[in-house]
């Protein structure tokens, strides 16, 4: 009786370390299982996380260029307003030219020589149709906008010299005067910078338009904004 | 003797369960506490996953929980048995004793 009793005491006791490393063991498969789960969610967030800092750099660049574009497109939409209006005038001024021929020069010359002979020889690039209009060209090969080639003429022909960096300032470059000469520039809205002559009382002025170079009346389409002095 | 041997048996499996369970508990709280507070570095998408895997560390204390109710029983179970053992006399007191080792055989042993 005594040895059994202590067979079934050891049998308990084998049994109860049993039962302890299969509570162990169950209990391990669900913590093993949290930790995968905590593992694999840290990958995927991390991944995640990089990929949204990616996409934030990215986006922030395509904001950037955005915003540089719409800078660039505005620029450009405010160039060809500006344009349009200055074809438009050129269009309108077709009835405006100012004809002349060699006689305007003969009567000028004696009093104006200096004036007289840029004259002649815009009448003559006018009669070749060899200079062109072109939007911050600079030489009579390249083309020019209108303030460049009165600068490019002033500077020919005149007594001063006008600066290539100033070309564009020539209405603060040149001494002002309410009452134009001979030679002097008459400014107009749109950029135009035209040479001011008079024949028999009557003026006109000469210079680069969109169209090409052009002798036009004296109020040929945009407003006058004012006169510079050229001296000779 | 033997039963009482056999029940500081039980009362020992029942200690380390009890040790097993505080301590699955205290870790799983540990955790939810430490998130909570933002001492572990984790990024703030995790965060809630750290909560839930506490939660999860700490419901894993079913499992010894459940054999120390399962213990105590048996205990209660044997105790009942054996003061009426000592309660009984003769031939009622050998089938008692019989009855005891034939469950203990049958309900621990398995």
């Amino acid at each position: 009786m005594a040895s059994n009793n202590n067979n079934l005491i050891n049998k308990i006791e084998v049994e109860e370390k049993r039962a302890r490393k299969r509570m162990l063991t169950y209990a391990s498969v669900p913590l093993l299982l949290t930790i995968i789960l905590v593992i694999i969610s840290y990958m995927v967030i991390n991944n995640a996380g990089e990929e949204v800092k990616e996409l934030k750099h990215e986006k922030s660049e395509l904001e950037a260029n955005i915003k540089q574009l719409n800078t660039s497109i505005g620029l450009k939409s405010d160039s060809i307003a500006e344009m349009k209006k200055v074809m438009e005038l050129a269009l309108n001024y077709s009835d405006k030219r100012y004809e002349f021929n060699y006689s305007v020069d003969k009567e000028l010359y004696s009093r104006y020589p200096r004036q007289t002979e840029m004259l002649s020889e815009i009448r003559a690039m006018i009669r070749a149709g060899e200079v062109k209009w072109k939007l911050g060209g600079s030489s009579p090969e390249d083309g020019f906008d209108s303030p460049s080639f009165a600068s490019f003429m002033i500077n020919r022909h005149s007594a001063i010299t006008v600066e290539a960096a100033n070309r564009y300032q020539l209405r603060d470059a040149l001494p002002k005067t309410e009452t134009p000469r001979v030679g002097d520039i008459v400014f107009y809205e749109h950029g135009y910078a035209m040479f001011y002559f008079e024949y028999r009382n009557k003026p006109f002025v000469i210079g680069m338009t969109p169209l090409g170079l052009a002798s036009l009346t004296y109020d040929f389409g945009p407003k006058r904004l004012g006169f510079g002095r050229v001296s000779y | 003797m033997y039963i009482q041997k056999i029940i500081l048996t039980y009362k020992s499996s029942i200690r380390f369960r009890v040790g097993f369970a505080v301590l699955i508990v205290s870790i799983g709280l540990l955790i939810i506490l430490l998130n909570a507070f933002n001492l572990l570095d984790f990024p703030g998408e995790i965060k809630s996953i750290i909560s839930i895997s506490g939660t999860l560390v700490s419901s894993v204390c079913a499992f010894p929980i459940k054999e120390i109710v399962d213990r105590r029983n048996q205990i209660r179970l044997i105790n009942e048995l054996s003061i009426q053992h000592k309660n009984s006399s003769g031939e009622d007191k050998k089938r008692l004793e019989e009855l005891i080792w034939k469950f203990i055989e049958k309900n621990v042993v398995g």
